[in-house]
């Protein structure tokens, strides 16, 4: 929701009434996101656009013709509103002096054809010794090739000597202070934006890193998958940098580990933040001893309320025993996870109404057995919503059959082949966030 | 190529409106939808009716999109009827307990 401006209060709490406790969220004093230009250091300023109608323009004309030279002062000695101030010099090197002493000057009339420069190679000199200043170049015939050439080597208007200066040269001046101007601008907006764009990467940068921190390393958990003889197998990739999809293992001491994998609504930052929020609530609401079913009724109730309408997270919360040999779990609308055990492949029933619909939520705990050779797959509906080559998706049914292929080729069903081969079968790039997990019970028994 | 979004039908019929939704109800659809469904809060029925049967798939999105429409809806006193979803689809609702939540007619 947007607040508005105004702090809003209830009329029956007057501010001075004792006794009433109550939040008051003052309103918001600044505009918003810090975008200015003085907000942020690094960002280049955008200058105040040059402007062709003050009242005296500097020129600085360069022309070794004293007569063409002469017709320019005269005609730029008629104008008045601006009035023209000019410097005449006669080749390039005084041009450049000038230049170099820092004058200010407001517009460069340059003749192609110096004592000490010709040709388009005389723009290109001129614009390495004053960038910013615009340039109208001064062509002895009304040649358009080399006109446009002159454009195209960075000068912004040409006039042709023959024509009439008094009408054309005011105009030529200001139409190219006029062209500079939004050249400079046009520049330091593109330099802005990607000023800007490279900030932002490095925040999703940033976040990204933090969101894989998130993930189980195995540093932490290999002791204890090595006890249990487990073999994790994980997946992770966010479509956008960052995503709305999780997984996670929970040690729940002796024979046990809780594994999880959730996935929000949308991707991107706004799913990625709702990440950190479920990751958060789990650490505060699971217990060891808890059923599954328990424990995603607490998320379910913490979520509710606070998620956005129409948002909402599936999740799948398993807890396997391997002194048992079994596994219990329940689960929120997630992708039924594959089940291989005894040389086949079936889903697992997942059946629940996701994280964040129900104000009351209920859930169904499930146990089977789950002995040594048995693995289970996790996943996200990446895998099952992704579109194939001819346009129908890869569904539940496609990675049934894929597994089953997999199986039979080499004997068990990596994660690492198993995402191999969902690659080569749909079309890329995936646009949702994928997680896939494989977790495999070791036929050696647990020390 | 397949095409983005969804297309959709308006029927009267004799308590309400039916909507012959067609396509993939997905985050690409969201925007369409909701356009839609500000149209049908002020369309004074008593009764809306999806029809669900040239619906494709539906995603998470989609899914949510059809909890905003009954929230919607409801709030001016229509009553929201799903109907005729392909297995695809259907599987989808039952996955996520929405049959529960939803009249849903096959």
């Amino acid at each position: 929701m947007r607040t508005g401006g105004a702090v809003r209060t209830n009329s029956t709490l007057s501010p001075g009434e004792p006794g009433q406790g109550r939040l008051i969220r003052l309103p918001s004093r600044t505009a918003g996101w810090l975008d200015s230009p003085g907000a942020d250091p690094d960002l280049p300023s955008v200058p105040p656009p040059l402007r062709p109608d003050r009242d005296s323009l500097a020129v600085l004309l360069v022309e070794d013709e004293l007569g063409d030279a002469r017709l320019v002062q005269l005609a730029l000695m008629e104008c008045h509103r601006p009035a023209f101030a000019v410097t005449h010099v006669s080749t390039l090197a005084e041009a450049i002096a000038i230049l170099a002493n820092g004058t200010a000057l407001d517009v460069v009339l340059l003749d192609l054809s110096l004592p000490d420069s010709t040709g388009l190679g005389t723009v290109a000199r001129m614009k390495d010794a004053a960038p910013r200043i615009p340039i109208v170049i001064m062509t002895g015939t009304d040649d358009q090739r080399l006109a446009a050439a002159a454009l195209e080597a960075g000068a912004q208007d040409y006039l042709v000597k023959s024509d009439d200066p008094e009408r054309t040269v005011g105009r030529a001046i200001r139409y190219a202070i006029t062209r500079m101007a939004s050249q400079i601008e046009r520049e330091t907006l593109l330099r802005r934006i990607a000023q800007q764009q490279r900030t932002l990467m490095a925040e999703i940068d940033a976040a990204r890193a933090m969101q894989f921190d998130l993930l189980p390393r195995p540093e932490r958990i290999d002791s204890r998958l090595a006890e249990l003889g487990l073999e994790v197998e994980a997946f992770f990739e966010p479509s956008l940098g960052i995503g709305g999809d999780l997984w996670g293992c929970l040690d729940c001491g002796g024979d046990k580990m809780s594994f999880y994998s959730f996935d929000f609504t949308g991707h991107g930052i706004g799913a990625a933040l709702n990440v950190f929020r479920l990751h958060a609530l789990i650490s505060d609401r699971w217990s060891p001893e808890q059923p599954p079913s328990e424990t995603l009724r607490l998320l379910g109730i913490a979520l509710r309320g606070l998620l956005g309408r129409g948002h909402f997270a599936t999740m799948f919360l398993c807890t396997i025993d391997c002194r048992r040999g079994e596994i219990e779990w329940a689960s929120a609308g997630a992708p039924a996870p594959l089940m291989i055990a005894d040389g086949g492949v079936r889903l697992l029933d997942t059946q629940g109404v996701p994280l964040g619909l129900s104000a009351d939520p209920r859930y169904r705990d499930h146990c089977e057995p789950f002995p040594p050779g048995a693995a289970l797959m996790i996943y996200s509906d990446a895998i099952t919503d992704a579109p194939r080559e001819q346009g129908d998706l890869f569904g539940e049914a496609g990675l049934l059959a894929l597994a089953e292929e997999t199986i039979a080729r080499t004997g068990r069903a990596a994660i690492a082949d198993l995402i191999d081969g969902f690659l080569a079968r749909v079309r890329m790039p995936l646009e949702d966030d994928m997680t896939a997990l494989g977790i495999r019970r070791l036929t050696e028994a647990p020390r | 190529m397949v095409k983005r979004g969804i297309q959709y039908r308006l029927e009267d019929n004799e308590d309400g409106l039916t909507v012959t939704l067609e396509g993939r109800l997905d985050f690409a659809a969201e925007r369409q939808f909701l356009e839609l469904l500000s149209d049908l809060v002020v369309s004074h029925r008593r009764r809306v009716r999806f029809d669900l049967s040239g619906l494709s798939h539906i995603d998470s999105v989609g899914l949510g999109l059809l909890y905003i429409a009954r929230e919607d809806l409801g709030s001016v006193n229509i009553a929201l009827d799903l109907v005729r979803p392909r297995d695809t689809v259907l599987r989808m609702l039952e996955l996520t307990e929405t049959t529960k939540v939803f009249a849903i007619t096959r």
